[in-house]
Parts: C-alpha cells; structure tokens; sequence
C-alpha cells in the first residue's frame, strides 16, 4: 500500500459489550469513501442489519474524520459522527451529525482516523485514547454529571490539551433530542442517546502525533493561503454588512466587522475594523455571529471568536454577560453559533424590551448554559418552534393534565422571563414529566404521542417542518427549487450550506448569475430569492454538485459552513473563487492526486451509499413517493402570491415533479422510483450494493 | 506646461494617503496644502497650473480618481485603498439626496430593499432623526416618489424604489433580511 499523507491510516475499533479494542488498516478499507461520512455510511452498509434500532448494541456509532483533519488546510475541524438517527420518524434510518472543535484533529494526532464503536458497555464507561493507545474507563463516577464537569474531569485525567466528546444527562437518560459536545460549544445533535444507550459517557483523545503532507512543502503553503485568500466571513460571505473603505459591495451578510464596533468585553476593548481581504491576518475579526443574531447591543459583550481547529473564521462568538451570574446563577461566560446561541431565546414569543434587548441575550445565555451541560439537542430550532405552537394553540394544555400544567410558571414564560427554562430544560434532560417527555423524543414521535396527524405541521410555513420528524434547512424559501430538492433527500434536516453560502453571500444577482455560469452552466440556475423562475436542468445541477459538495465536505472533514468556495471577496478575480480547491488541497496532503471530478465522484459513490441504506432500512426502493416528500406549505406563499411571481415563495407542484425528474435525471437514477439503477452502483464502484439489492428484490433496472 | 516630479510624486502621495485612512480628499484641501509651493507670480495663474497638475496625476495613475459632487466640489481619492462604491458615498454626505440614492442603488443592484439602521452607521453616521427628518421632506416632495418603505413584522423600516422593485418583492425580501436570515441560521 502506497504511503500517503493525509490520512494517519489507522481506525480504532471498539467492541463496548466485551471490551474488545482493536485497529485496522483504514485505507484498505476505506480509501474509497475518503473519510468521515464516507467512512460512516460504509460502516453502516456493512456491519448494521437492515431492522436495527438506534439503540440495539449492534448499531455503530462511528466517529470519522477525513484526510485534511488536523492539517493546516482552513476550516479543517469537523468530525462527522454517522449513526442510525433515533428522531428519525416513523423509523430510524442513517445519519450523521457534526461536530466542529478540537477532536478531529486531536484525534488524528493521537494516531486515528475513525473510531468504530459499539456493543454496550454493563456500566458506565468513557473511552481514553492516548497516543495510538485505547482504554476503556470507569465513568460511573461521571454518570449524572453535565457536559461541562465530565469534560473538566477528565480533561485533569489527561492533561488540559484533551479534546473531550461528552454527552449530558440528556444522552444518558435516551433522550432522543440529545448531544454529544466537545471544547464548550461544538455540538453533534442527535446522537448523545446512541452513545448513552451504550453506557459510554465520553472521549478523550489526545495526541503528540502529526499528520504528514505529502507534497511538497511549500507548494502546500501556498495551496493554504490561497485557500485563505478565498475566504469571506462565516458561511463564506463575501462582502461586508456595511459599506467599507475597500469594498465595491455591501450587504446583510454576517461580515459586521466594521471601525468602531468592538469587541467591548475583551481584556481591552478591540475594534474589528476595516478587514480588507487581502489582510489575511484579520480574517477573524471578520465574523461575530452574536452581534449578527442577536443585535449591536451584544457588541459590548463580546469577548472574541471562538473556533474549531486551523479555522481563523471562528464562528462561536464568546459573550460574558456579568449580569447572568447573579440573577440566574450560571456562568458569566458563554459561547456558540447559529441555533445553539439562539437555544434559549426561541423558546419566548416576546421579551419585555424587545427581540433584540437584554433579556434576549440573557435567554441566550440561559439557554447555552443549560442545554451545553445538560446535553440537549433542538433539532434546527423545531424543539422551540414545536414548544410555541404546542402552548399557545392550547395543545399542551389538553395532553399534560392540569396538574402538571400549573406546576410550570407559564406567566413567567409569556413575560419572556428566562428563569422559565431551568425547570423545561433540566425536565428534558431526565424526562421528568409528560411535556419535557415528548418534547425529548423529536417532532415525528412526539406528534405521534400526542395524536397529531404529521401533517398538520407539514401545512404550516410557520413551522417550517419538513418531513420525518426534521424541519427544512435553507429550502424553498431562500433556494427554490434547488433547495426543495436537498430537502428531500437526507433522513434528518439536510444540513447542506452549499447552495446557501453561495445565495445569501451579498454579491449583488448579476455577479452571481456570472459565477453560476462557470459552476453549473448558465446564469439560470440562480434566480432572485422569491422571485423563482420555473425549474430548468442547471437547477438540478446546482442541487446535485451541492449535495456531492457537502459529502464531499462532510467526508475530508472541511466546514460546509463555509465551503464551497466558488466566490470570494476579490474584486479582482470578479469575485470568484475556486471550485477545485478542495482537489488541490486534497491532493498535496494525500499525494494520491484527484481531479476536481474524480473527487465529485468519490462524493457521488458516499452519497449513492447513503441512498442505497435508505433503501435498504426502508425496505423500498420507491424513493419518490415514500421518502423525497415535501410538505404542502411549500405550495403556499404566505401572503397569498402565485408561484413564479415577484415577492412569491410558493412552489408549483408540478414543477417540483419536474425538478424531481431532473435530478434524478442528472443522478443517473430510475425516474419513477427515484431509486439508484443496478449500473449506477457498478459506475462508482459500489457492486456489492447492487449484488445485494439484487438478491433482495430492491434492485432497480 | 512641466510640472516638477516631486510635485506631481507629493499630490499623489496625499491622495494615497487620505484614502488609506478612509477619507476622500477635495481640490480645496490639496490646493491649501501644496499652493504655497508652487511659486509663481499670480494666484490666478497658481490654480490653473495646479489643475493642470491634477490633470496630469489622473491621466498618469490608474489609481487615482476624481468625484464631482452636486455642490461642484471635486474630491480625489485612489483606489487602491478605497472604492468606488465607497467614495461615492462620502463625496455625498452632504446632499440631501443620499438616502434616495443609495435606496434606489441597492433596488436595481442587489435587488434589495435598505434597512432605515443601515444610515445609522459608518460612513453615513445620521441620528435616527436626521434620517427619519429627511425621509420626511422626501416623501412629500416631486422627484422621490419612487422611494417607498414597508415595515417589518418587527417593527423595523426599510425603504425601497419602485422603480426598481415591486411591493410584494420589498415587502418578502425585507421580512427575509429582518427576520429570516436569522431564524434560518
Ligand atoms: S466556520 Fe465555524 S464551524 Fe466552520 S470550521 Fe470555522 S469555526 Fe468551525
């Protein structure tokens, strides 16, 4: 076997029921599916029967990270965690959450690309890995505890430069709606149960290894900083949010540096300033997602930019918030990004002074604080979408009994007071009654709990639910039809930024349709958000390479938060940046050389793998009515426009059937079924799963 | 006509310079700090030999540019550390027509309708009251009936020109920029 780089070339393998650990070749086995989901899926396909319950000893819970984790390539700290989804409704099927941090690379320095685990240990356990080296822990001692003690305890275990994976007393108690958290803030959602379902408490990996590039050294210098030229702020937005010195284009984009906003709660006030881009040293000031969610007010109480490993975006905003330490006893200090920032708040219809005033931050921190130790999980923000609906349609009222109903200070939650979510919140953790309960088990099996039809939700814009149990992530609504399509094809919320992250990076539309006729072949594959044009083949295009652009991410361990990289802030290179930059990087660090479409296929091979165990755990090859549904609201537009109209984000039904068709079509799949055909699993090297849907009747022409 | 290298080297160096530091630079600043320079025997003759220099300066470097603004003041600025888009902004602080402008720009660029907050910070730097005074004289009077606003379900306003964009447009994309950008993180 060649010797590459990249890859440390070992996976470690953990049987919890008898202790067994073990190591193997990971690129024997695995150097087709690169790494990370890839490596997922293909573990899956392999050792999980069909049938398997989320938390059955024989399900895997697999940590992959990919061949640029841990290297100095940007962006480059995100473990792809694959297991079966325990909110996936009406059955569990596969998956993957993602967390970013400082486990993919310590993992990798500590000597492993992956780590297989499953059985079920008969006590509480964690698992220490050490420099090439695996043991299994007694954590009966941690069992009970937060996210935040387990970590410090066995950070004092293993010295403080551990990256610890630790689930909450969510995971342990099988809450569905758990995590599992590393460095403060970067979260997995989803899969804190399968690790709690197997008594595993924790990961501790820590490593004085290092990861060999294979190709020449400054050649792969060079290949970084230009990666890095090519960078925006968060969700490689291009232009900043407000008009600046240096830059042709403004828009509201999460790029809020600017002079004169400061991070006011560091040790000593620092202006962001003016960060023109070719200042690769000021990329970090770029970014502050706290100020972008939450308003101007949370300037005064940011700290700085928290991250995952060789990322100078540094998306988790850290806040200290004095106050909160007195009126609620929490920590001052907190921090996250996105939906984990906004876990608290979006629980509260209203707050006294405003979406934006201080009691909103202070839910914030509450929310961080509790739901970070506690190990909770919100689904994309539908745990608080769900909660809202549930209380002020009466719902909930009716299905808890009025005992447990008057036990919660429901005044206190219409005040917006966050005092309200430790008793919701801790409930959760332990599934203390009825309502935290249900709410603990994901949308799709908490509707069946309480006998409401899915579709009901599946009516509401509102909601903005999709389907199995998982709501929409950048759908129709911003995407139209390229972002129906994502949609339909994961088994949890898509998760996909690669069309996202192109949309909403502030280039004004010409700029865009430009960029798009390089990447997909026309200026039409992109219209104007809510201003749709009907469905046309570059659409299905766009859907396909963002779908293999996210895989393709998900498995070499670099951020889909910000890649893919096609545009840039460089008004010299008419704002484009580089569609092979993964290629590039791939190949030096590797010094196993791929194209740009020889990496889009090895994508294509994962995310056929991960069709094929849909189809398998579903027992169906018919995709297209039982599986890639979308909900009714996407045939609405809320104020009552007709599809294909300016201001409209309604889909036409017909249409979207043709978008189907077109994807497929571009997917090389049967277009009644929407299944993968036998010689599309032959072209990309997946014969075994075309033999094996053969034997069982799930083959399709 | 000559013009000494030094000379032509130090107003070009000066409008490098204003730029770098974030500011455009009128023909009055330049000319107050290098005319006493030039030593010839009428002021008269002083500014058209200085204009010719200007002259020369933006026919000689790619860089530099010059901005007439509506009240005829001419601002220099380079561009390799400042934009277009930026200096344009700053050559018209002053005029009362700004806000129209820069509305009706983001309409037909983007497209995008503006929030009102976005004149609340640099480079405009206006008072919530200035902004909402002039919005008032705007909206009463011939040549702006263009300009539009719609209100947020947050209560925030953001303007937009209907000759570039239409109602139902503005009022989606301004709800999506207020509020749907950050409940679809
Ligand atoms: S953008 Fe954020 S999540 Fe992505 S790698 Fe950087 S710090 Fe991590």
């Amino acid at each position: 076997m060649a010797n590459y780089g990249g890859w440390v070339g070992k996976t470690l393998r953990v049987d919890l029921s008898n202790g067994n650990i073990s190591i193997e070749n990971t690129l024997e086995k695995y150097k087709d599916y690169l790494g990370g989901t890839g490596i997922g899926y293909k573990v899956l396909w392999d050792e999980v029967p069909a049938g398997t319950q989320p938390f059955d000893p024989v399900n895997r819970i697999v940590f992959g990270v990919g061949p640029l984790a841990g290297t100095g390539a940007p962006c480059n700290g995100r473990t792809a965690i694959t297991t079966l989804w325990p909110t996936c409704w009406p059955k569990s099927l596969v998956a993957s959450g993602h967390m970013g941090g400082n486990f993919a690379a310590e993992l990798k320095y500590a000597g492993f690309d992956a780590i297989i685990i499953y059985g079920k240990a008969d006590q509480p356990v964690w698992l220490c890995i050490l420099d090439g080296k695996a043991e299994i822990r007694d954590a009966r001692n941690l069992w009970g505890e937060g996210i935040r003690r387990t970590s410090m305890e066995i950070s004092r275990q293993m010295g403080p430069r551990a990256s610890v994976a630790a689930i909450g007393q969510a995971g342990e108690n099988l809450v569905p709606m758990s995590v599992v958290i590393n460095s403060h803030s970067h979260s997995a959602g989803g899969v804190g149960s399968v690790m709690g379902s197997k008594n595993l408490k924790a990961i501790g990996v820590l490593g004085t290894g290092s990861i060999r590039i294979a190709g020449n050294k400054e050649e792969w210098e060079k290949a970084v900083n230009y990666h890095l030229s090519l960078l925006g702020a968060n969700n490689q937005h291009v232009v900043p949010d407000s008009p600046q010195k240096w830059s042709e284009y403004y828009g509201p984009t999460r790029w809020v540096a600017s002079p004169g906003r400061r991070w006011g709660a560091a040790s000593s006030s620092i202006d962001t300033g003016s960060c023109d881009p070719h200042n690769l040293n000021r990329i970090a000031y770029r970014t502050n997602n706290a100020a972008f969610f939450l308003g101007e007010r949370a300037w005064k109480y940011t700290v700085r930019g928290n991250g995952c490993s060789s990322c100078p975006i540094r998306c988790h905003t850290i806040l200290k918030v004095p106050s909160v330490s007195s009126k609620y006893g929490i920590p001052e200090i907190g921090q996250n990004t996105c939906v984990g920032m906004l876990f608290g708040r979006n629980f509260f219809r209203s707050f006294p002074d405003g979406p934006k005033g201080e009691t909103s931050i202070e839910a914030c921190m509450v929310g961080m604080s509790l739901a970070d130790d506690l190990g909770i999980w919100d689904n994309y923000g539908q745990m608080q979408r769900d909660f809202q609906e549930l209380y002020y349609s009466g719902i909930l009222k009716e299905k808890v009994g009025s005992k447990e109903f008057k036990s919660y200070s429901w005044d206190e939650y219409e005040k917006g007071s966050p005092n309200f979510l430790f008793k919701l919140l801790r409930g959760i953790a332990l599934k203390r009654d009825e309502l935290t309960t249900a709410l603990g088990m994901g949308t799709g099996y908490h509707l069946e709990r309480w006998g409401i039809p899915e579709k009901d939700w599946q009516e509401r814009p509102e909601l903005s639910y999709w389907k199995m149990g998982h709501p929409r992530h950048h759908s129709s609504e911003e995407a139209g039809q390229t972002g129906v399509i994502i949609n339909t094809q994961y088994n949890r919320d898509s998760q996909c930024h690669s069309h996202t992250n192109f949309i909403r990076n502030g280039l004004p539309l010409h700029v865009q349709k430009q960029i798009a006729v390089d990447i997909w072949g026309s200026t039409d594959a992109i219209d104007a958000m809510s201003a749709y044009s009907p469905m046309n083949v570059y659409k299905a295009k766009m859907a396909k390479w963002s779908i293999l652009r996210k895989e393709l991410h998900d498995s070499l361990s670099i951020c889909n938060w910000m890649g893919p990289w096609i545009a840039s802030p460089l008004k010299e290179h008419n704002y484009k940046g580089d569609d092979s930059v993964e290629s590039l990087l791939y190949s030096l660090a590797t010094g196993n050389p791929k194209s740009r479409e020889e990496l889009d296929k090895d994508s294509e091979r994962i995310f056929v793998l991960h069709r094929a165990l849909t189809i398998r755990d579903m027992q169906t090859s018919d995709m297209r009515t039982k599986h890639d549904t979308v909900p009714k609201w996407i045939f609405k537009d809320q104020a009552g426009k007709p599809p294909f109209s300016s201001g409209s984000s309604a889909m036409d039904p017909d249409d979207i059937k043709l978008a189907m068709d077109m994807f497929y079509s571009e997917m090389g799949w049967d277009l009644e079924t929407g299944a993968p055909r036998t010689e599309t699993y032959q072209k990309l090297g997946l014969q075994d799963v075309a033999d094996v849907f053969d034997r069982n009747g799930l083959a399709v022409g | 006509m000559n013009f000494s290298e030094n000379l032509l080297a130090t107003i070009t160096g000066m409008i490098r310079e204003s730029s770098e530091a974030g500011l455009i630079i009128p023909h009055e600043d330049l000319f107050e700090a290098l005319g006493q320079d030039i030593i010839l025997e009428s002021d008269c003759y002083k500014i058209s030999f200085f204009e010719k220099a200007l002259d020369k300066i933006l026919e000689k470097n790619a860089d530099i540019n010059k901005l007439t603004a509506k009240n005829g003041v001419s601002y220099y600025y380079s561009s390799l550390s400042m934009s277009d888009t930026y200096a344009s902004i700053l050559a018209r602080k002053h005029d009362d027509t700004l806000i129209a402008d820069i509305v009706r720009e983001n309409s037909q660029l983007y497209p995008r309708p503006v929030p009102l907050s976005l004149f609340e910070h640099s480079p405009f730097g206006f008072t919530r009251e200035q902004i909402l005074d002039q919005l008032k004289r705007m909206f009463g009077s011939d040549g702006f009936q263009d300009i539009l606003q719609t209100t947020t379900s947050s209560g925030n306003i953001f303007l937009y020109s209907s000759r570039f964009l239409d109602h139902a447009y503005a009022i989606k994309m301004a709800e999506w920029i207020d509020i749907g950008e950050a409940n679809n993180p």
